[in-house]
């Protein structure tokens, strides 16, 4: 048994070293009494010769006559198999160390700025050709889970947006997970999910369908006939499908409706909104421009007759005393009549001015009756010394 | 041959051991460990695994060859396994530059001990 061992520790030696000695260790083996030193020696040597000796000094000597060229025909000289040196062992190890630490690096700060973490396996990103996971909301072991405060302060700052998403019945449909990200797999999953506000089954979508509430319904007349509805209620409701990004892209034709046709083609319409071409929207891709819902905002307060202009009559409004001044100066040709399109260019002049970025920012100075300044910042100056 | 003999200098005990086992005759392996024993007093027991470990490296150093069976004094009856190994003359120059930096170590040393006074003497 004990020689069974120790002709195993003889073969589990370098072979060079096993062809040349091993014979001759096993003679001396069998020649002495007691045997268990040698079989503690024989580790001992299985040690040395892994760990401490080079097995390429017992390469044969390049010699003059295997390297002699014939008519200047190069010699070539192969080497026999050999264990690598330790120092290249232990430079491949710092090696793969470092490439291994990288490469961690790049996926944990990589977001998305780099796009090497969209190729490693676990990329949260969705991916158009994909289906998406259904995963449990919560990990039965994550158990470390980290609240930062921070992130709800971004979400209060951008509520908005998230108003938005839940206000508008289209987005909410689109938006499956209410991540306030429509992604590539929403997006092509968008005639099912449009079809679900459908709800009187006739294949299309109407402005109310979409989110519009105009107000109430208009009385019959005493003939039965139902009373006309209001020039004001027709333009809300067209600004309406035009103002909204997304209605405006599934509605192609501008009729006021997305028909069938339109909600079938709904993920080619709402593709056209990506302009990043990062295939999913974002809520700066599909929300309204401030300026348009500040001037909705403007025409649904102080335009009483709906004609689309605020005339000098209506500027008497009470309310509307705040904003005289930005109504008289967006009053450029001095008719008299404030029209969309001039109150618009003279917000979008003075939110510049003032740095009235955001949607958020847009609706505070409506409601504090503050647009800024019509003046750039060195043209006060001059007039305060004045 | 001189300056090639002080790089191997000072020599590991097992080595020093092997080159004073070979300094006398040729030896094979087995007769190396008998040698070093005697040599010793049986207070330095080389294995075999130590042994032809040191065997291996001194023969890639040219310290010891290995001779044909034919240039050994061999026995009718012996085992064919056995190999027998020599020192070369560069192993017999690292031997006696050995011999000699061990001289010069205990006659420093036995001067030392006769000019040192015991404490409190």
């Amino acid at each position: 048994m004990i020689r069974l061992l120790y002709l195993c520790l003889l073969r589990l030696h370098p072979r060079r070293f096993r062809e040349r000695f091993a014979g001759e260790m096993l003679w001396i083996f069998d020649q002495t009494e007691p045997r268990g030193r040698l079989v503690t020696d024989a580790v001992a040597s299985l040690w040395r010769q892994w760990a401490l000796r080079p097995h390429t000094g017992a390469q044969p000597p390049f010699t003059g006559a295997t390297l002699r060229t014939v008519d200047g025909v190069p010699a070539f000289y192969t080497c026999e198999s050999f264990m690598p040196r330790r120092s290249a062992l232990v430079n491949g190890g710092v090696l793969s160390v470092a490439v291994f630490a990288a490469l961690s690096f790049a996926i944990a700060h990589g977001g998305g700025h780099v796009r090497l973490p969209v190729l490693v396996i676990g990329s949260h990103r969705p991916h158009g050709g994909l289906i998406e996971a259904q995963t449990p909301p919560v990990a039965s072991t994550d158990l470390d889970t980290v609240v930062e405060v921070r992130e709800e302060r971004a979400e209060t700052e951008n509520w908005f947006g998230i108003l938005y998403f839940r206000v508008m019945p289209v987005l909410s449909a689109l938006d499956a997970n209410q991540d306030l990200v429509i992604s590539a797999y929403e997006i092509a999953n968008a005639p099912a999910a449009l079809r679900t506000l459908d709800k009187n089954g006739d294949g299309k979508l109407t402005a109310e369908g979409c989110g519009f509430g105009g107000g109430p319904t208009p009385e019959s007349r005493n003939d039965g006939e139902p009373r006309p509805e209001p020039l004001r209620i027709q333009r809300a409701r067209s600004a309406f499908m035009r103002e909204n990004p997304v209605l405006a892209a599934l509605d192609a034709d501008h009729d006021g409706e997305i028909s069938a046709a339109e909600i079938q083609n709904a993920p080619a319409a709402l593709r056209t909104l990506d302009k990043n071409g990062d295939r999913r929207l974002t809520s700066s891709e599909v929300l309204p421009d401030p300026v348009a819902i500040v001037v909705a905002l403007f025409l649904s307060d102080f335009d009483a007759n709906g004609d689309g202009k605020i005339t000098k009559d209506e500027r008497l409004n009470p309310n509307a005393a705040r904003f005289r001044n930005l109504l008289d100066a967006a009053d450029q040709d001095r008719d008299g009549f404030v029209t969309g399109e001039e109150l618009a260019k003279e917000i979008r002049r003075r939110a510049f001015l003032s740095s009235i970025l955001t949607h958020e920012q847009m609706l505070a100075a409506y409601r504090a009756g503050n647009f800024g300044s019509p003046y750039p910042a060195r043209v006060r100056t001059l007039k305060s010394r004045q | 041959m001189k300056d090639d003999a002080s790089r191997f200098l000072p020599l590991a005990p097992a080595t020093l051991h092997i080159l004073l086992a070979l300094a006398g005759e040729d030896l094979h392996g087995y007769g190396i460990m008998q040698e070093v024993a005697r040599q010793s007093e049986g207070r330095y027991n080389l294995g075999p695994g130590t042994l032809y470990d040191n065997l291996q490296r001194m023969l890639n150093q040219g310290l010891v060859q290995e001779i044909s069976r034919r240039g050994a004094n061999r026995l009718s009856n012996e085992d064919p396994r056995r190999r027998y190994y020599r020192l070369s003359s560069l192993g017999r120059s690292v031997l006696s530059g050995e011999i000699a930096r061990l001289e010069s170590v205990v006659r420093d040393a036995r001067l030392r001990l006769q000019t040192a006074k015991p404490r409190g003497a």
